[in-house]
């Protein structure tokens, strides 16, 4: 099979996402699952739905080439989501005992991170095919739309601010 | 693209999808700090 430059990055950036979550997924069925002696925790919904749609709907969709902004949208909330609520774990867990060797070796730092490089995985598959729906090859120079703009890495950003600060004010105020 | 026209900013359908989402995220929130 004779596959271009961009074909192959997208198969192993897609294999690189289905091996997160299906990672994530396994590591959340073992550490804890939906249910815990014999009781069932509704909370831990969210990762088994979280890590099940990375594995099976966002992968499907970045397969396609076709519907890498839907796949990506899909993937970074639920990295969003991932690290919001794994820092509020690390928060309750260590209750007030805050250190450097703490929040690097005993907290949920390490978990964030890797969601985080799932994320930029996905992003790069969705800059590969903004480029490439516009006819643009890997290494085109050309004018892109502006960085704050929908989906980029900016917004990103913003998004996770904005959705730690609501989740926040719903442990707060609750 | 899809639903996502209805949602774009300035219309309308975002303001109803992220006090929506929003509505979502504050109840998570709530539900962890209980669980």
């Amino acid at each position: 099979m004779n596959f271009t430059v961009s074909g192959r990055l997208r198969a192993l950036a897609v294999a690189g996402i289905f091996c997160m979550g299906l990672g994530g997924l396994l590591l959340h069925a073992k550490i804890h699952w939906i249910f815990k002696g014999g009781e069932f925790q509704p909370t831990n919904l969210v990762p088994l739905v979280a890590t099940l749609t990375s594995v099976l709907i966002v992968t499907a969709l970045f397969s396609t080439g076709r519907h890498s902004a839907t796949a990506q949208l899909i993937n970074g909330m639920a990295c969003i989501i991932g690290i919001v609520t794994m820092t509020h774990y690390m928060i309750v867990e260590l209750d007030g005992a805050y250190s450097l060797k703490a929040i690097l070796i005993y907290g949920t730092l390490a978990d964030s991170l890797i969601l985080a490089g799932k994320w930029a995985l996905g992003q790069m598959l969705f800059e590969i095919d903004l480029d490439r729906a516009a006819g643009r090859g890997l290494n085109d120079r050309a004018k892109r739309p502006a960085y704050w703009r929908y989906l980029r890495a900016p917004w990103w950003g913003f998004h996770l601010a904005a959705m730690g600060g609501v989740y926040a004010l719903g442990v707060l105020v609750f | 693209m899809g639903i996502l026209k209805y949602i774009a900013w300035p219309k309308p359908g975002w303001f109803v999808f992220h006090g929506f989402a929003a509505a979502l995220l504050l109840a998570l929130g709530a539900a962890v700090k209980f669980a």
